[in-house]
């Protein structure tokens, strides 16, 4: 595998000089939702990489080496020597039912030399738990999905995906990756500290939220907000709900969006009714720490490493991280000795199988996706 | 950035070590810098922890609080108890056989509940026990004023008819009007009863609508021109003629709407219109009286259909009535399918409007109706005791060109159908010397003649009406009747004597159902319930199969029928549905229709059977 990255600002236009990955077959741009319109990105990428499937994310924040950088567009072209990859995507899914959408990406992507699938879906109204568990509906259990939801610089209104000229609002791209050459880890951790009582769900539908021990939930928030009540949704993120299941696992979810009209909150994810949920508040440290483990969950070989790092990281993440959010980035990438090719995006979702292998939707984790090429 | 604005923990750390002040140099600016972000970071995200810190705690003080209140009033609650023991027993001291004792002061408590709950279920079963000797006895009281109405109500029909003077004929009129009141109101009051004690039941005959419509103009058209207000009966040239369905209930609630809509009309109008959609085999029909009378009160409209509710009191004293027309009006319409809405607007007027789904009769049935309408040169033996009713039931049927014979009692009945020919005999119950039953055990036993019997009671009762089936009678019939119904029944048991003779004597056997289920009554009582839901279901389902002449459901609703019947003995109406159900698959029309037709005649008798049986299950369960 060979990669190449390639950066546009507003103030410095993609560079294409000292590119030499001409038969690159994809790009991955991740890309400020602002900046998205304005330039002819497509273009000027597919004239350099000609073979190229290029697929784009609007993002809440760009990851670019070890550095996080806002409004941008960061382009990462890869070679592949010996894998073979497929691109399938659903369009005009509004409305749709997410899982019917997961397994008919599933079902187009399915050979028996499938390794791996990567997902990238539109973040703003996506029912990410019915996309993944569709997904891996019939998948073979041995295949992972991994991927995120795109982001919209922490708006929560809409988000961006877009495979070559094709771009939308409404979008899923599934990426397969086939053949034995290509070697995938991945590894996903948080890092939030649980706090206060345990709180059973009591009116719930699907991903809204409505009460909490019978009391509403969104009066719950705001008057732990306090102050930064008027900073919501934005501001629950502060508050990410860690949902307990009986079988001793537990997910994190963040808020998308409230609804004053109704009282109710949208998560990421589904809240069922019956969960016990407790709520989650950051330690810096240990978040950032916690990048640095799902880095080291990742890693495919103990002694080598990574010839690309794909990490998808919680926009809540870097809402409570603020300036110090780079700081994850850099710790990931201590973990592989800076040896190898950062890209990846803040995201309104992480996508990842849990510790007990079943694929799943993540919120304020740092997630990684590691690939290797055997020659 | 400088260095006053340094965090203060930064400044004095940056004093401390580096021994720096006012201006930061370049090489530690960006340093500097990231250090006092962490700092600033750390300060703000210190505020957001305690103050969720200090919410939680108090959160979690208050389940804490509302724990410890609930841990008291266990503590209260064992205390109580641990009283109580003492209050027992004072001198021993509490121990684990004082569980025990707990155990017995709870069954006792409960115990005593039971015992309680049963003194109530007793008294609510005979609450309604007494519920139902009042219906008994309503039913009863109106069959005694009933058979004198009648009476009246005919003779003053005959004598209006003869030649008698001016003066005559107002009293006769007056008598004929106020015996006609006087049984409306007696024919509401069993009415009601019967619809409260759920033995109201629709038929489905086939029928001329226009001869039902018709007669309602002329009848009320002499009312309506007498108070001097229009009437106008409209329906579309196009209206089917021939339907299938309960003429005289249909005939009951329009009369009922029409009678009202007159009563409290003094100008303007009276309309009724009819109009009909056709929806494939379905015609729905739908009936509105409209009138331009007092109109009712909004808050009104919805209790009016209620029995013995009026719009108030005054209109009781002022317009008369029971109270009870609309309601039953309402229940027949739902009994027919339908439902009753009215619009109204105090002195406007009102419109009552129902609407019910009626199919088109076949060919075959048409001819059947139009066909038999007379009974010339029938014999018809008429046994009666009282006077004026042999005088009716004569005037009658010499309408129809029959051969009247007459008996005053049993005795003479058995008699007549010894010595001469009889195609039908219309037998009264209570009569001197020998009864109506009696005498047809006699027929039937003694002479082992097979010639149909229509009771004509004046009784509605179930017993009674078991008493005829079970003595071998074909009919019963109410008095007054009908006289259309009556002659209808005749014509129908005159053609089709035989082959219901063959069904009248149909009785339940058990035995297999019990081999079946072991013995098991519980299981029999479920199987007979399952039948009886079973033969309800599958003959409406066979009424509309015929209604529509749709021969391939016929053969296969018979088909499914007909071992069920087997099973419970039933083997004559078995073989009668496997012969209609070979019909219906060879196309054979020919006989099919009568057969039809006396299978679903034999619905009430059936399920009177298999009903009888069911209760006598049940008894012998509750009896062991």
């Amino acid at each position: 595998m060979k990669t190449e990255q390639l950066q546009w600002t507003v103030n410095c236009d993609w560079d294409f000089t000292n590119s030499s990955l001409k038969n690159a077959q994809l790009v991955l741009v991740f890309a400020g939702i602002d900046i998205i319109p304005n330039c002819d990105h497509y273009e000027k990428l597919h004239a350099v990489y000609p073979d190229a499937q290029i697929v784009l994310i609007s993002t809440s924040g760009e990851i670019h080496g070890n550095e996080m950088f806002d409004n941008s567009a960061s382009a990462t072209a890869i070679y592949f020597e010996k894998t073979p990859i497929r691109i399938s995507t659903k369009e005009n899914i509004a409305g749709r039912d997410a899982a019917q959408i997961g397994i008919e990406l599933a079902q187009e992507l399915l050979t028996e030399d499938l390794k791996h699938i990567l997902v990238f879906s539109e973040g703003g109204h996506m029912n990410g738990d019915h996309l993944i568990a569709g997904i891996s509906k019939n998948l073979p259990s041995h295949i992972a999905v991994t991927g995120g939801l795109a982001g919209d610089s922490a708006r929560f209104a809409k988000t961006q995906v877009g495979l070559n000229k094709d771009i939308s609002e409404n979008m899923v791209i599934a990426i397969g990756l086939y053949g034995d050459a290509i070697e995938v880890g991945y590894g996903s951790n948080d890092g939030w500290d649980l706090f206060g009582p345990l709180r059973l769900v009591t009116k719930s539908e699907e991903n809204v939220l409505f009460d909490l021990d019978d009391t509403n939930a969104l009066e719950l928030y705001e008057k732990y907000l306090g102050e930064r009540a008027n900073e919501l949704p934005g501001a629950a993120l502060l508050f990410p709900l860690c949902i307990l299941k009986p079988d001793g696992t537990k997910l994190v979810r963040t808020i998308l969006s409230i609804n004053e009209e109704n009282q109710s909150m949208v998560f990421a994810g589904n809240v069922p009714v019956g969960s016990k949920v407790q709520f989650m508040i950051a330690n810096f440290d240990r978040v950032i720490d916690s990048a640095g483990t799902a880095a080291s969950t990742s890693r495919i070989n103990e002694n080598e490493n990574p010839d690309l790092t794909l990490m998808v990281s919680c926009v809540g993440r870097k809402l409570v991280m603020q300036n110090r959010t780079e700081e994850e980035i850099e710790a990931v990438a201590d973990t592989y000795n800076d040896e190898s090719t950062f890209c990846g995006f803040y995201s309104n979702g992480e996508i990842c199988p849990t510790t007990d292998g079943v694929n799943s939707l993540h919120n304020q984790t740092m997630t990684i996706t590691t690939f290797k090429e055997r020659v | 950035m400088t260095f006053d604005s340094l965090h203060p923990l930064l400044k004095r750390q940056v004093k401390k070590y580096l021994d720096l002040q006012g201006e930061i140099p370049e090489h530690l600016f960006n340093f500097l810098k990231s250090i006092n972000q962490s700092y600033s970071l750390y300060d703000s995200n210190r505020e957001l922890v305690d103050r969720a810190m200090k919410l939680s705690g108090e959160e979690l003080f208050e389940k804490n609080a509302m724990l410890f209140e609930e841990a008291a009033r266990q503590r209260a609650l064992i205390n109580n108890i641990k009283e109580a023991i003492r209050t027992i027993s004072p001198e021993k001291e509490i121990n684990d056989d004082d569980i025990l004792r707990i155990g017995e002061i709870l069954t006792n408590t409960v115990n005593e509940r039971k015992e309680f709950e049963k003194q109530i279920e007793e008294s609510r079963q005979k609450a309604e026990e007494s519920l139902e000797t009042r219906k008994l006895f309503l039913a009863n009281i109106s069959h005694e004023i009933r058979t004198p109405i009648s009476a009246i109500s005919g003779m003053s029909g005959i004598l209006a008819d003869t030649e008698i003077s001016e003066t005559q004929k107002q009293y006769v009129n007056a008598i004929q009007s106020s015996s006609k009141s006087l049984m409306v109101i007696v024919n509401d009051i069993l009415d009601m009863s019967k619809l409260e004690s759920g033995k109201f039941s629709a038929e489905f005959i086939p029928f001329d609508l226009r001869a039902i419509l018709d007669p309602l103009y002329t009848t009320y058209l002499l009312r309506t021109d007498e108070k001097g207000i229009a009437f106008s009966v409209d329906y579309p040239n196009d209206m089917p003629k021939w339907l299938f369905g309960d003429p005289t209930r249909l005939g009951q609630i329009l009369n009922n709407l029409i009678s009202n809509a007159i009563k409290f009309t003094d100008q303007g109008k009276v309309t009724l219109k009819i109009t009909f959609d056709k929806k494939g085999k379905h015609n729905e029909f739908c009936f509105s009286v409209t009138d331009t009378g007092i109109g009712i009160d909004q808050e009104k409209l919805k209790t009016i259909f209620e029995f013995f509710s009026q719009e108030d009191n005054t209109i009781t004293r002022r317009f008369g009535g029971t109270g009870l027309g609309l309601a039953i009006s309402k229940s027949i319409s739902e009994l027919l399918g339908g439902e009753i809405i009215v619009e109204s607007e105090k002195n406007v007027g009102s419109t009552f409007k129902f609407c019910v789904t009626m199919p088109e009769a076949s060919e075959q049935m048409k001819k059947d109706i139009i066909v038999h309408s007379d009974l010339t040169g029938k014999n018809i033996l008429i046994v009666e005791d009282n006077e004026l009713n042999r005088f009716l039931a004569v005037t009658i049927l010499k309408k129809w060109n029959a051969n009247i014979h007459i008996a005053e009692n049993g005795e003479e009945a058995v008699q007549a159908v010894r010595d001469m020919p009889v195609d039908v005999v219309l037998m009264d119950i209570q009569m001197p010397v020998m009864d109506g039953v009696a005498a047809s055990i006699a027929i039937r036993k003694e002479l082992n003649s097979k010639v149909p019997i229509i009771a004509l009671t004046a009784n509605a009762l179930e017993s009674e009406k078991e008493k005829c089936w079970q003595a071998g009678m074909n009919e019963y019939i109410t008095k007054p009747y009908n006289p259309d119904y009556l002659r209808e029944k005749i014509i129908f048991l005159i053609e089709n004597s035989t082959k219901t003779e063959e069904h009248s004597s149909e009785h339940v056997s058990m035995q297999s159902l019990s081999e079946l289920m072991n013995g098991s009554k519980e299981q029999m009582i479920r199987m007979t319930k399952v039948f009886l839901d079973q033969i309800d279901k599958h003959f409406n389902e066979l009424k509309l199969a015929f209604s529509e002449n749709d021969l391939d459901q016929i053969s296969k609703i018979t088909h499914k029928l007909k071992s069920s019947f087997k099973l419970f003995g039933l083997n004559k109406t078995g073989i009668l549905l496997e012969r209609i159900e070979h019909r219906a698959k060879t196309l054979d029309r020919h006989e099919l229709n009568s057969e039809l037709q006396i299978i679903l005649s034999m619905q009430p008798r059936l399920t009177y059977l298999v009903q009888k049986e069911l209760n006598q299950l049940i008894l012998s369960i509750s009896n062991s």
